[in-house]
């Protein structure tokens, strides 16, 4: 470990990491109502106090969430700060976000979930795993860079952001389509869960909705129609029965295997009248490899090998939910291996690639054709769930990954 | 006598004034979707009675809405009979003009033209032209126009089954072309829970989904109990029908979606898939073995796999079927009045909807029978109609159908 380093790693400090934290915790931000901007102005003001540059950024009028749910979009902030170095490139992007989902129980929480109270080396609260703890350690590593003053060969940059928790049509998705990311990473670290091993990998997810159309008639005389609901029963067992044990064959070294699951049904006005149209929700979980044509193709072939058994019906294949591409990054990538090397160095222990089994803001970054990986404090186990928590040794263990791989990957003069 | 009789009552039966009463049931709505439902058609067929000095009452049933029942007693020597025909009808959907009554050529058009305003109407005429003629009657005749039959509800049949007037024959007047029914099929309905485990949906291995529970059931539905279904035959309605009518499925947690009280839908394994059916039952076959062959059925679907659970509801909607005999009096009189009539007997039949008519012979045991003016074809629909040279026929056969059953007092 060179000079550089060691004057980097001698300013992160235990104490102000744990401080932050709290007050990251403190700082409110469940979705719904998932308003960020007491939390963006905590990260905000960590960063300006280092001398970084950086904003809040507001969506505008024109960004628009799938989710009818009532947030104003003046009130989802997320932040951008910058580290420039010598020149531009390369670039790294570290991205976690600062929403986090509510609290349905606070009576069942061992301490006031908006405490950040601390245990036995752990701090609790919502959002210490997911994702608060990753926030801390990518703002607090950054801010390490930048008072042990480091001339970076490239540029670095921090993005504590918001509307994770609701598909990041304000947050992550509409800082990439508005070009908010310049200059244009070349590195991606999403800090998510992963209990600070390092993930390559990450499943994507589509939504479809499937419309069968029968023929409507009066329920006393079925005969005369064409029962909706028969026919989507028995597409649904063609997915139970064929569809789902070919997936469960689809594997990849780091990820679960694909999945399909038929999440809704709804059918019939009347239960005295045979049901002409027939709706039906398909979550598909996919592995790299696969894709949204593929899927659907590959429901269409199950939709006409129902046809060719029984008789042709019409039906629709709509999709509902399309939020970006699987993750797949190669393990021998240099942005992989340079971590690997840093994780061992900094735990002690011997690192291998993971994959990231849950979903992050990391499946809208595959287009642009770079490596991406997860990493980031706290067992994925206590997201989202009641005592979540993040252990202060992982946290500065994370803060200290991130500023050494930041190092080594940029480089620095 | 038989003779004179029907001299007379074809002259006292006059085509213009039954059209105008059933026109003027026609312009009175007696919807579901309008505030004042069946108060002023009860109302108004109320005031008509009375103007013929016959003894009519509002029976009041729910929330201020009444049957009407008017009476023409008998001396007491004879069966009593009633006419019962249900005074609602469906609201107008997309038809035009639905209360203006209008006639053109032989077709009275509006809502409720045949379904069964018609109906109601003539058997209306039919105790006015008793009264008027002063035939004296052994037994009671008894006009019921009821609330409710095409809210689906029936409130005011089964309030009669329940509080009377109950009588020893009845004829329920919906349109039947003009033949008789002697059967038509009951109503069963079950809800059909299945009940799973909700795990998140990127990991449905774990969980059990129950909508897969419910896909299996009613694909054994139409596989196996459909087939055995037809195998039952009636001899007047043929076999048992079933309909899935109904499904939903999701999990707990996104109920609210569903339900479209939020634009939320989580990714999770369904826990809750509720199927309904509707069984069009014939007579000889009972709720509780139709109960028994679905609970058969769920229970096949559930011991192949792990963790579901299912219960089979009765809804409790009770909806029997009806059946009399064909040798019955009461069959025999009309078939005999329709060749009087029409010089025609078409063969005894059945009907394929359900009406109250099986209230009163399923639960109070009335003997009944169906026969009407019109054609069901056109009911609830755009065009409803109601051809007008059978309102005077149908108004004939009651008034012959009364003087046989009751009985006339020398």
């Amino acid at each position: 470990m060179g000079t550089v380093e060691q004057k980097v790693l001698s300013m992160i400090v235990e104490l102000e990491i744990v401080e932050f934290m709290q007050e990251l915790i403190r700082a409110k931000s469940p979705y719904p109502p998932g308003d960020t901007r007491e939390v963006a102005d905590v990260c905000l003001r960590k960063l300006n106090e280092a001398g970084i540059g950086a904003e809040l950024l507001y969506p505008g009028p024109e960004v628009k969430s799938k989710f009818d749910d009532g947030v104003k979009n003046n009130h989802i902030p997320s932040v951008l700060g910058i580290l420039n170095g010598t020149q531009e490139k390369p670039v790294l992007l570290l991205n976690a976000h600062i929403d986090t989902v509510s609290v349905e129980d606070p009576e069942k929480w061992k301490h006031n979930p908006f405490s950040g109270a601390i245990e036995e080396g752990y701090i609790y609260g919502r959002g210490a795993g997911d994702d608060k703890g990753s926030v801390c350690a990518q703002v607090m590593a950054t801010v390490a860079l930048a008072r042990a003053g480091v001339k970076l060969n490239g540029t670095l940059l921090v993005n504590p952001v918001a509307d994770e928790e609701a598909s990041a049509y304000r947050g992550t998705q509409w800082l990439l389509e508005a070009g908010y990311y310049k200059p244009t990473p070349d590195y991606l670290i999403i800090g998510e869960q992963t209990d600070n091993r390092l993930s390559v990998a990450e499943r994507a997810e589509l939504w479809v909705e499937v419309t069968i159309k029968g023929q409507a008639a009066h329920g006393a005389m079925p005969w005369e129609g064409d029962n909706a609901i028969v026919r989507a029963s028995r597409f649904i067992t063609l997915i139970d029965i064929d569809l789902a044990p070919r997936l469960k064959a689809r594997t990849h070294p780091y990820l679960p295997h694909s999945t399909v699951n038929v999440s809704k049904i709804h059918a019939g006005i009347n239960r005295n009248a045979v049901p002409e149209i027939c709706k039906i929700f398909i979550d598909r979980r996919y592995i790299p490899g696969e894709n949204r044509e593929s899927i659907i193709k590959e429901l269409e072939e199950l939709l006409n090998k129902l046809a060719e058994e029984t008789t042709p019906f019409e039906w629709e294949i709509e999709v509902i939910t399309d939020p970006g591409s699987p993750v797949d990054t190669d393990p021998e990538e240099p942005l992989v291996k340079t971590m690997l090397n840093v994780i061992e160095e900094v735990s002690g222990e011997k690192a291998e690639p993971t994959g990231y089994r849950q979903g992050s803001d990391g499946k809208y970054f595959p287009k642009l054709g770079i490596p991406i990986v997860h990493y980031g404090p706290s067992d994925p186990a206590v997201g989202h769930a009641t005592n979540e928590r993040v252990s202060i040794e992982q946290l500065v263990e994370a803060t200290k990954v991130y500023a050494l791989s930041a190092l080594r990957i940029l480089g620095h003069s | 006598m038989e003779k004179m009789n029907k001299n007379i009552i074809n002259q006292a039966i006059n085509e213009a004034e039954v059209l105008e009463i059933v026109r003027d049931l026609v312009k009175i709505p007696s919807h579901w979707a309008q505030e004042k439902r069946e108060i002023p058609i009860a109302n108004h067929l109320n005031d008509l009675f009375e103007s013929e000095g016959i003894d009519v009452y509002l029976q009041e049933v729910i929330d201020g809405r009444s049957n009407v029942i008017a009476t023409l007693k008998g001396t007491g020597e004879g069966p009593s009979l009633m006419f019962n025909g249900h005074i609602d009808t469906v609201p107008p959907f997309g038809m035009e003009h639905p209360f203006d009554a209008i006639v053109k050529e032989n077709k009275l058009y509006g809502r409720g033209a045949v379904d069964m305003k018609s109906g109601v109407g003539t058997m209306a005429y039919a105790l006015i032209i008793l009264k008027r003629l002063g035939i004296k009657l052994k037994g009671d005749v008894v006009f019921a126009g009821v609330i409710d039959e095409d809210a689906a509800g029936s409130a005011g049949a089964r309030y009669i089954v329940e509080h009377g007037p109950i009588t020893d024959y009845a004829i329920v007047t919906e349109p039947t072309k003009f033949r008789t029914a002697a059967a038509h099929k009951g109503m069963v309905e079950f809800e059909i829970a299945f009940k799973g485990r909700s795990v998140h949906s990127s990991v449905p291995d774990k969980g059990v989904n129950a909508i897969y529970a419910a896909a299996d059931f009613v694909s054994k539905v139409e596989q196996k109990l459909i087939p055995k279904y037809n195998e039952i035959k009636h001899p007047l309605l043929d076999s048992p029908t079933i309909n899935v009518g109904l499904i939903q499925g999701c999990a707990q947690a996104n109920k609210v979606f569903l339900l479209g009280k939020s634009e939320t839908f989580a990714g999770i394994v369904p826990d809750i898939c509720n199927v309904y059916v509707d069984i069009r039952n014939t007579p000889n076959q009972t709720v509780e073995q139709i109960q028994v062959d679905f609970e058969d059925l769920a229970r096949q679907v559930v011991s192949t796999r792990n963790d579901v659970e299912v219960i089979v509801n009765y809804i409790p909607r009770v909806h029997p079927a009806m059946e009399i005999d064909v040798n019955n009096e009461l069959v025999v009189t009309v078939q005999n009045n329709i060749k009087k009539v029409t010089g025609n007997m078409p063969s005894v039949g059945g009907e394929t909807y359900w009406a109250d008519s099986g209230l009163l012979s399923g639960i109070a045991k009335i003997p009944t029978l169906v026969f009407g003016p019109g054609d069901i074809g056109t009911a609830h629909s755009d065009h409803e109609y109601i051809e007008i040279d059978q309102l005077a026929n149908a108004t004939k056969v009651y008034v012959l159908t009364a003087m046989d059953i009751c009985g006339v007092s020398e």
